[in-house]
């Protein structure tokens, strides 16, 4: 495989894994933001962080991981889990909001309709879950395409290593730095490609989910 | 044999509103009779049957079901409830999906299942929209799918909210003859409706709401004319 | 709700399969990383990558994991227990972090020069110069009659902790003047700054050269060069902090920067594709170069 080839493929494990994690807390945070009245000021929050600059997660990550930094120990920096950690940490907001939107909307409805037919608090939650799959499935997308395309975090707490740490962001950071616009640029299309294909796939299942 | 229902001095909020939506509601609903629900918009009636459907939990007074709190065993209790919204909520699935949701969450069998859709869509007239999408339904064919989904697994108590505003003449008249039938087979049956002219028709006993209150309550034909002399105190 | 499940299905699959993606990707071998932090400059002209590699075929058990950024960083990340290894070309900010014990094992492996590069027409008039003193009061003047414009790396890099005593030098101060610009970015960047405003700037004559032969900075040209004072000395460190195991394969590697083998690696890299070298190895004037380098780092 080719270098290019090796970090575009790098990039898309980073982000996906970012992602994965990143929704494995943020739905069912949105879901527990989205059922209660008191803790709505914890989802108003996020929704203020959602453009957090990813420079200032990727330094405030970098005081952590580092080895002068309380989390030192676990010899994370300069490791690809490093920007997986960072990304997904970053993208939290943005899917927790987007989420908590959609479930708000739904959830009133869905639970009542579940649990007026007979539902456990378990089975309506199933229901409310599965009838927001598909903007679920958009905040995730969401998620993934910033997550792909930051280079703050990558490029602080990744240390742009080639082999190891280097992704598409940084490379072309790199690339431009080096003067070598054509790889950059080629580099950058690949990331916009990537963006639209993934959001376009989405839309397909979306289409044939969404059958409203 | 349906529930005796009975509230005693029951008001709700919703959370974050100071208002109550319904308050110090005291009445209770016998078996095999059907009450009607009247008032205007924002009466308090879709609340007060969220109330007895057990999805709202009063925040003061006492609901009983026979005597006994029914929160205590709420998706028992809830089991043996239909309440259809006033505008049914479908799932994104097929009808036949929709209509089967009750009995898979309580894991019924498959054969049941089909049995029990069978005769529940012969009754309703609703065969040809078994494989439809749900979703793409028009409204008054959601209204009849929402009420088959709930009267499907066989309630005790019937809890519905405006159930004719969007039927036509021939779905009305399934509609009021499936409630005569649920009724005389001892159910405990209330319907919220602002089309006065069908409770009149259907209901055997009247409760008038205003601004979350009971204004006044009784048999329907003196209610009825209570209303047209608006002399309507409890 | 079938339907549902089969979409669940494929997502599953295609999770699952980014997952192994994943887990293949970051499955470390039985090799020993060496965090190097390292001056960009540096980096972006391939030199490392390229003696990384070398080193790399020889002991297959080591691999130097270079993390480019400015030699300010790179130090500070050094003392803050992210590197086990430095190379930097900042000799006076490099003698704070020796006093304070936080780098040892210096080796100079290689230097080349500044070079102060400017539009062709050379407003300032500084190829006449006739010391680097005068170089830089030229600008300074013609920056105060608005002829000249002047970038500065601003980023505390090697190269910006040069120019700065190269105006004290001077006896100047052109912080906050309007001619006087910092762009905070790599040295390749603010290249091109200067070429787009056809301004003047201090660089390394390796970067200059990889852009000028990529066609990205046509309006910059070599006014000032070949001075003594205007060396560029390259140095290599070993972090005190770093653990014995990482800090034995990094003195193993600087070692090989300094062998009459990696010297002549550092010697032609470059020649082929640019006509002349962009670094000089540093075996033939070591105890020269030694001297300067003390020289600059005392003199902060």
């Amino acid at each position: 495989m080719n270098e290019l080839t090796t970090i575009i493929l790098r990039s898309i494990a980073i982000s996906g894994t970012a992602t994965l994690l990143a929704s494995a807390w943020s739905i069912p945070l949105a879901y527990l933001l989205s059922g209660s009245y008191r803790l709505r000021h914890i989802a108003y929050l996020l929704e203020a962080l959602v453009g957090i600059p990813t420079v200032l997660v990727g330094l405030l990550l970098y005081m952590l991981l580092s080895n002068a930094g309380p989390l030192g120990f676990l010899q994370l920096l300069y490791t690809p889990q490093a920007i997986i950690i960072g990304e997904a940490l970053l993208i939290t907001p943005l899917i927790t909001a987007v989420s908590y939107q959609t479930l708000k909307e739904t959830r009133t409805r869905y639970t009542e309709l579940a649990l007026s037919l007979g539902a456990t608090k378990q089975q309506a939650a199933r229901l409310v879950i599965t009838q927001s799959l598909p903007n679920l499935l958009a905040a995730i997308v969401m998620g993934y395409s910033r997550a792909i395309g930051e280079l703050g975090v990558a490029l602080i707490v990744g240390g742009n290593i080639k082999g190891l740490t280097r992704t598409i962001t940084t490379s072309i950071a790199l690339y431009t730095a080096m003067g070598e616009y054509e790889n950059a640029i080629m580099l950058g299309m690949v990331l916009v490609l990537l963006t639209i294909g993934i959001s376009l796939l989405v839309r397909l299942v979306r289409k044939r989910w969404d059958i409203e | 044999m349906g529930y005796r229902i009975s509230l005693d001095n029951v008001s709700y909020k919703y959370p974050g509103q100071n208002r109550y939506s319904v308050s110090e509601i005291s009445i209770k609903f016998n078996p095999g009779i059907v009450y009607g629900l009247i008032g205007s918009n924002g009466a308090g009636k879709t609340t007060l049957l969220k109330i007895i459907a057990l999805i709202y939990k009063p925040n003061k007074g006492k609901l009983l079901y026979n005597n006994s709190d029914p929160w205590n065993n709420v998706v028992f209790y809830r089991r043996s409830i239909a309440y259809v919204h006033e505008k049914p909520i479908m799932i994104r699935a097929s009808v036949y999906n929709n209509l089967a949701y009750p009995l898979k969450i309580r894991g019924i069998s498959k054969e049941e299942i089909n049995k029990r859709i069978d005769r529940v869509s012969r009754l309703f007239g609703i065969q040809d929209l078994l494989g439809k999408n749900a979703k793409t339904l028009s409204t008054g064919e959601k209204q009849i799918i929402g009420i088959a989904r709930a009267l499907i697994y066989d309630p005790e108590v019937i809890v519905l909210d405006e159930p004719f505003s969007n039927l036509d003449y021939h779905k009305r008249r399934i509609l009021l003859d499936v409630i005569d039938s649920q009724a005389s087979q001892g159910k405990t049956i209330i319907l919220a409706s602002h089309d006065t002219l069908m409770i009149e028709k259907i209901s055997s006993k009247i409760l008038v709401l205003e601004n979350g209150k009971a204004l006044c309550f009784g048999p329907t034909r003196q209610i009825i004319e209570k209303l047209y002399e608006y002399s309507c105190n409890s | 709700m079938n339907l549902q499940l089969k979409h669940i299905a494929i997502i599953a699959i295609l999770l699952i399969g980014i997952v192994a993606s994943a887990t293949i990707f970051f499955n470390n071998n039985n090799t020993i990383n060496v965090r190097a932090t390292t001056t960009t400059s540096l980096y972006a002209t391939g030199l490392l990558d390229y003696l990384g590699t070398e080193y790399h075929k020889q002991h297959p058990d080591t691999v130097i994991n270079f993390i480019a950024v400015g030699s300010g960083e790179a130090l500070k990340r050094a003392e803050r227990g992210d590197a086990c290894m430095v190379l930097v070309h900042a000799p006076s900010l490099e003698k704070e972090y020796i006093d304070k014990g936080i780098i040892t094992y210096h080796k100079i492996f290689a230097y080349n020069y500044f070079i102060i590069v400017g539009p062709p027409d050379d407003p300032a008039n500084i190829s006449n110069a006739t010391s680097l003193e005068d170089a830089m009061k030229r600008i300074y003047n013609a920056g105060e009659e608005g002829k000249a414009l002047f970038i500065s790396r601003g980023d505390n890099s090697g190269t910006h902790v040069k120019e700065l005593q190269l105006w004290e030098q001077a006896g100047l101060e052109p912080q906050g003047k309007k001619w006087y610009l910092e762009s905070g970015q790599g040295m390749g960047e603010t290249l091109v700054i200067a070429s787009e405003k056809h301004a003047y700037t201090l660089s390394d004559i390796g970067t200059y050269l990889k852009y000028k032969k990529d066609g990205r900075i046509p309006s910059l040209t070599i006014l000032y060069s070949n001075d003594t004072s205007l060396i560029n000395i390259y140095s290599a460190y070993l972090v005190s902090s770093c653990p014995e195991q990482e800090k034995a394969k990094a003195q193993g590697f600087i070692d090989f920067l300094v062998s009459p083998e990696g010297q002549q690696l550092i010697a032609s890299y470059g020649l082929d594709k640019y006509g002349q070298p962009l670094f000089y190895p540093a075996q033939d004037k070591l105890d020269e170069l030694q001297e300067i380098w003390n020289q600059i780092a005392g003199n902060s």
